[in-house]
């Protein structure tokens, strides 16, 4: 692999051996990752190139003299959340990053570094024999150079220890964070869990008022004590082991365990060991006995 | 919608189908389920090509290239790994195009006793929110048994 700087473009030419993986060129247009460099490809002779347009922005280098302490954390902050980042789909690796502190820009518009994003897969070895992690921490060496020493050497310290083991990530933002006043206004927020989703169903009659959580991936009701998980004494129709609640990703269904008096949903019949997916206010029927569907 | 459970390859992987997908023999896949209307077609295949997880997003590529160039109207629409019951998968979701239809295709592959197992969901464009979602549901319900390390014993 080869980069070579021309007037206001870096020319990436992949060779033979090199990891170039087609895939990842679609992978990297779908991450739609905002710290990279704008790119096209050409392939000429067979051979894979990839221009990176460095016209609307000046190497990290040049600039980093003159930010603030504030930017200087949030550049600091996305270059560390990046590694994470473009792992995200799964597929691409932080190797994809070049990089290299000469080659890592900034652009002064969106106050952010942007970086080049190659399609590789595999290892990634630069010229001079460093490793991917080597040379990140050379450019966030560059970074924390501007800012207070003690500060900075703890963050270094924690960043390098990420690298490694790849644990303890919230852990090294936080650091990041806690060097600023809380004035930075650019910093990446956390990625957000998807919340889990919970069913419950609701019992409500002559009874009383009866409500059963779905706490674990299957759940199993009925009416005899110790075989269920949610023991139901509603209605001497409902069987000992009557049907089972199941939850994939974030969905949720019904199998009928073979009960006597059947289980429906909304008045629909559920055959035996069958399933059906339950939604949000549907009409669940363990024989005679009604509850609402309650998912949240 | 009614799903059936289904166990395949003598109950190491378990699958749930919609109910109104049959059942069809076919030569070069192991299990085939087609919609009486033929718009959605499913299919299970353990292939003879040895895998193992580091190759996945390789062999995954191979696929997305040979889509690429084979097929009609190939556009890719995302590609990421996926984690189902503790087991790692490549997904691919691309559209292409059949008789002038325009179809829907999702290929999810893993590694299933040292070979790829490749699944494949094809509908068309008719209720296809629906269709993706039925996928979806097919998807995260496939479980395969954890395969059981060998043990070396010496003579």
């Amino acid at each position: 692999m080869q980069i070579k700087e021309k007037e206001n473009r870096l020319v990436v030419s992949f060779q033979e051996g090199d990891a170039y993986f087609e895939m990842g060129y679609f992978l990297l247009e779908q991450a739609k990752l905002a710290n990279k460099l704008p790119m096209k490809r050409s392939v000429i002779n067979g051979y894979e190139r990839m221009i990176f347009s460095t016209e609307n922005v000046v190497p990290l280098g040049e600039i980093l003299p003159k930010l603030s302490k504030e930017e200087l954390i949030d550049v600091l902050y996305i270059c560390v959340f990046m590694t994470t980042q473009i792992e995200e789909n799964g597929f691409l690796k932080r190797n994809c990053i070049w990089s290299k502190f000469e080659h890592v820009y900034y652009d002064e518009t969106e106050r952010r570094p942007v970086f080049i994003m190659l399609p590789v897969c595999g290892r990634v070895s630069y010229a001079d024999g460093l490793n991917w992690e080597r040379r990140f921490l050379d450019t966030i060496a560059h970074i924390t150079f501007y800012l207070p020493q003690e500060e900075a050497n703890e963050v270094m310290e924690k960043i390098v220890a990420y690298l490694e083991t790849g644990e303890n990530f919230d852990e090294t933002m936080e650091a990041i964070e806690a060097l600023g006043d809380g004035k930075s206004g650019l910093l990446v927020p956390h990625t957000e869990k998807t919340k889990e989703r919970t069913l419950q169903l609701h019992y409500s009659g002559r009874e009383g008022v009866v409500e059963y959580t779905m706490n674990k991936e299957e759940y199993i009701l009925g009416k005899m004590e110790g075989a269920v998980d949610g023991v139901i004494a509603l209605s001497d129709a409902i069987s000992r082991v009557h049907c089972k609640l199941m939850k994939q990703s974030q969905q949720f269904f019904v199998q009928d365990l073979g009960s006597m008096n059947h289980t429906f949903v909304n008045g629909e019949y559920i055959p035996p060991y069958e399933l059906m997916e339950l939604r949000d206010k549907d009409i669940l029927s363990l024989a005679d006995v009604d509850f609402r569907v309650h998912i949240f | 919608m009614l799903y059936k459970q289904y166990q395949l390859y003598d109950n190491k992987i378990e699958l749930m189908l919609p109910k109104n997908l049959k059942q069809t023999e076919d030569m070069f896949r192991d299990y085939l389920w087609i919609s009486e209307d033929r718009q959605t077609v499913i299919s299970v295949t353990k292939g003879i090509r040895e895998l193992d997880d580091t190759e996945l997003v390789l062999r995954l590529q191979d696929y997305y290239l040979e889509y690429q160039s084979a097929m009609t109207g190939f556009q890719c629409l995302y590609v990421r790994k996926h984690q189902i019951y503790r087991q790692e998968y490549g997904e691919m979701h691309y559209e292409s195009e059949l008789m002038g239809y325009k179809m829907q295709n999702i290929i999810l592959l893993g590694v299933f006793e040292n070979c790829e197992f490749i699944l494949t969901l094809q509908c068309g464009e008719q209720n296809k929110e629906e269709q993706l979602h039925v996928f979806h549901n097919v998807i995260e319900s496939l479980k395969m048994q954890p395969q059981r390390k060998e043990e070396n014993h010496a003579d």
